[in-house]
């Protein structure tokens, strides 16, 4: 809260108010990145600028917190709701370009890791609703209480448990062999 | 018969845990050099400073938008065509034009026969005795 605080204080230096955003930016930025590109079928590049977006939001919107939920809460519905808005318009251009050139996937050139369940985790992900994916991502992958993720999405944590409850279902029957025990690893393309 | 209540999705199976454990730790970005993060935090304040720089351009459109519409709506209109042409004195109507107008609805007392009908007609009439202004 303190950071939010000094952010607003106009009693401060110019100078320590522009620290204190840059301690909000360095608090936020990496777990929302990931976050967004979690969200966002791995897309990084996508996910950076949804970031962007998201923290330039949170700077004007600074005074208008109130407090009344965390300041993690409040920063993260933010970036929900970028993450809502890139998929609409990306949504619009696909619509738009689909006559002209096939839709761009994100190109993931990493040679880390195995690219090829990258891509079937990211398939998977895609077959869940909006709120079963943003839910999975929230409590499974990012760590959040369900009533932490319930503040996140405005939802009831009943709503939350349900969507968590079918998106792992669904999980579970596309990545099945990532459910086997460790010493098959090798036999299913995960490396260690 | 009870139905089996819906298992706690924060309370998981160790297979699930599994299944987490590797998507969280195959579906993530890269980790990001300084440079790139010295880059991120260049764009957000480049950002930041251009917004600061356009806050007063929607006030600005607004109020030009404002004084424009005041200017168009007060701007002084060209000639607007006369709704009544005006006629010199010289090129009046003669009394003859007069003849083809009603004179059941127009100024009919200013009609006089003898304005218009010839001299020699007049003439005939006075002898015969024949009333020529009232029909």
């Amino acid at each position: 809260m303190a950071i939010a605080e000094d952010i607003l204080n106009t009693g401060l230096s110019l100078q320590a108010r522009a620290n204190a955003f840059d301690a909000f930016v360095g608090t936020y930025r990496d777990r929302a990145v990931r976050l967004a590109f979690r969200l966002l079928r791995g897309d990084a590049a996508a996910a950076e600028d949804v970031t962007q977006n998201a923290l330039l939001r949170a700077h004007r919107a600074l005074a208008n917190f109130r407090q009344e939920a965390s300041l993690d809460t409040w920063f993260y519905r933010i970036l929900v709701r970028e993450v809502h808005r890139h998929r609409r318009w990306q949504a619009v251009r696909r619509m738009w370009s689909a006559e002209i050139t096939e839709a761009r996937e994100p190109v993931d050139e990493r040679p880390s890791g195995d690219p090829g369940l990258r891509r079937r985790i990211a398939k998977a992900l895609e077959q869940l609703t909006a709120a079963q994916r943003e839910a999975f991502v929230l409590v499974h992958l990012e760590g959040f209480s369900i009533s932490e993720t319930a503040a996140i999405l405005g939802k009831a944590t009943g709503t939350v448990k349900s969507h968590l409850h079918r998106a792992l279902e669904s999980m579970r029957s596309d990545l099945a062999d990532l459910r086997a025990a460790k010493n098959q690893q090798n036999s299913i393309g995960v490396k260690p | 018969m009870t139905q089996k209540a819906a298992p706690d999705p924060e309370i998981m199976s160790p297979e699930d845990k599994r299944l987490i454990e590797a998507i969280a730790a195959e579906y993530r970005p890269e980790p990001r050099g300084a440079v790139q993060q010295a880059a991120f935090r260049r764009r957000l304040e480049e950002r930041l400073e251009r917004r600061s720089r356009l806050r007063w351009a929607p006030g600005l459109a607004l109020a030009a938008t404002a004084i424009a519409a005041v200017l168009w709506f007060n701007a002084p209109r060209g000639e607007a065509p006369s709704g009544t042409p005006v006629i010199a004195a010289d090129q009046a109507p003669g009394p003859v034009l007069y003849a083809f107008v009603d004179p059941s609805d127009y100024d009919a007392d200013r009609l006089r026969a003898r304005d218009f009908l010839p001299d020699d007609y007049l003439a005939l009439a006075s002898a015969l005795d024949v009333p020529v202004d009232n029909p």
